[in-house]
């Protein structure tokens, strides 16, 4: 089948006159951006390209809320932007959605409102600022620095080729600066370092596992 | 009605693009060969060999896409992940499965009528003539149409609770039990106890009885099926298939489709 025909398919099921299923066959087709792949068969689709007939599919009758259950599972980069695209498209266009998902840059993007699921329980649910402590834990400079030096910072920064991320307390940022100068470095950019949802995610795993290995400790 | 109606024009088409009725090519061969090699073998009960061929032919490819296509109506929407999507739209469990069925028997239908058609050609060709009673050949058609939507029934019904492979095996299985539930009603019950002899004839009636569809013998002859047996397997089968459907459309309604 081909997407057209999917689609046209499944809005065979609400009631809606023919002119009316052609025409919002035609408007999903571009909205997900498939109205150039319309008339190929679905088996021939990448899984961002099925992924995103999935959504239409799903929006077809123009719902107040639509669930989807791991949209972005399994897809490349490209297909995880196309998709989110989309969720933030129908999230301009006031409707409700709510999505699982284990990628949770994805969920700190897109959502309002976050609920975690640790070990099959609800361990928080609110917007990503609350939930994670929004406070700025510290400032990371980036910097580039060829030849050898003996910089006593040097010794606390992650290396990747000539690149160096260091991590210094905010009160610590501009004496830091200073000295990697002072040392020959080039200073690339300076940002705030923030708990992320998955570090908040992490923490509680981390917390369970305490606990259950506390647990076996002190059963045996 | 019309959501069943969506569901079984889909499968129709599906089953139309699976390349099910090319079948008919097989069919259209190897009747043309049949042609040919029944005038130089058979004088005189051309006719005969011809309508048993035929029937046959009609009866065993019909047997084959009801079971192997009845099977994977279910499973195949599961495994494709198609039914998820599908029941989360406005689509009770019980509508999806009768559209299933429908849309097989539909299937069915074009294609032993496309049979049937070729049958009729031959029969031309050899005869140069069709008299009415020729006219036998159609209910015999029919009549394997009405067994092919029992199969169907009930291969759609083991599919909702077991494996294809073992569908299959049950599917097939009661066919050919269903083909001599008449030798379980005609046991010896006499020498047999009590228990046992209601017990036999209990499961002959609940048994499918296949060989009640079985007029093939009257159609070669050309002799006229009685209208009182038309209508008899025409209520049976939608009798039957109604339980089974109802009894299928219960397990899928609970089945876990984790």
């Amino acid at each position: 089948m081909t997407a057209a025909e999917v689609l046209d398919y499944f809005a065979r099921f609400h009631d809606l006159t023919a002119a009316d299923r052609k025409e919002r066959v035609e408007r999903m087709l571009k909205k997900v951006g498939l109205e150039t792949a319309r008339k190929i068969q679905l088996r021939k689709y990448s899984k961002g390209m099925l992924q995103r007939v999935g959504l239409a599919q799903a929006i077809l009758h123009d719902p107040k809320v639509v669930i989807l259950d791991e949209p972005m599972s399994g897809l490349d980069p490209v297909g995880r932007r196309e998709v989110r695209d989309i969720i933030l498209q129908l999230k301009k266009d006031g409707k409700t959605v709510m999505f699982s998902t284990h990628i949770l840059s994805d969920a700190e993007m897109l959502c309002d409102r976050v609920g975690v699921i640790v070990g099959g329980k609800l361990r928080g649910v609110g917007a990503p600022g609350t939930l994670v402590d929004m406070q700025t834990q510290g400032m990371e400079i980036l910097f580039e620095l060829r030849g050898a030096s003996n910089a006593p910072l040097l010794s606390k920064a992650t290396r990747t080729g000539d690149c160096y991320r260091l991590q210094v307390a905010e009160e610590e940022l501009y004496t830091a600066i200073e000295q990697l100068r002072g040392a020959g470095a080039g200073i690339l950019s300076v940002s705030q370092v923030k708990a992320t949802l998955e570090e908040f995610f992490m923490n509680l795993v981390e917390a369970d596992r305490a606990q259950a290995s506390a647990v076996d400790v002190s059963g045996k | 009605m019309k959501r069943v109606g969506v569901v079984a024009l889909n499968t129709f088409r599906e089953a139309v693009r699976d390349r099910v009725l090319y079948n008919l090519v097989f069919f259209a061969l190897l009747m043309m060969a049949a042609a040919v090699a029944v005038g130089q073998i058979s004088i005189g009960i051309e006719q005969t060999v011809i309508v048993s061929l035929g029937l046959s032919a009609i009866s065993v490819i019909g047997l084959l896409i009801s079971v192997f296509i009845g099977v994977a109506l279910v499973s195949k929407e599961m495994d494709k992940r198609t039914l998820y999507a599908l029941l989360a739209k406005p689509v009770r469990r019980w509508e999806f499965l009768l559209g299933k069925f429908g849309g097989l028997v539909l299937t069915l239908a074009v294609n032993t009528a496309a049979m049937a058609l070729g049958l009729l050609l031959v029969m031309i060709y050899v005869k140069h003539s069709l008299q009415r009673g020729d006219v036998a050949v159609l209910v015999a058609v029919y009549f394997i149409l009405l067994k092919l939507a029992l199969i169907v029934a009930l291969a759609l019904l083991f599919s909702c609770f077991t494996t294809p492979l073992l569908a299959i095996l049950f599917t097939v299985g009661l066919y050919i039990v269903g083909l001599y539930v008449q030798e379980l009603r005609n046991l010896p019950v006499e020498v047999m106890s009590p228990a046992m002899a209601a017990f036999t004839r209990w499961l002959s009636y609940l048994l499918p009885n296949f060989e009640n569809f079985n007029v093939m013998a009257m159609a070669a002859h050309g002799r006229a099926v009685p209208g009182a047996l038309i209508l008899q397997n025409t209520l049976y089968t939608v009798i039957y298939c109604t339980i089974v459907l109802t009894a299928a459309a219960a397990v899928f309604s609970r089945r876990n489709l984790k």
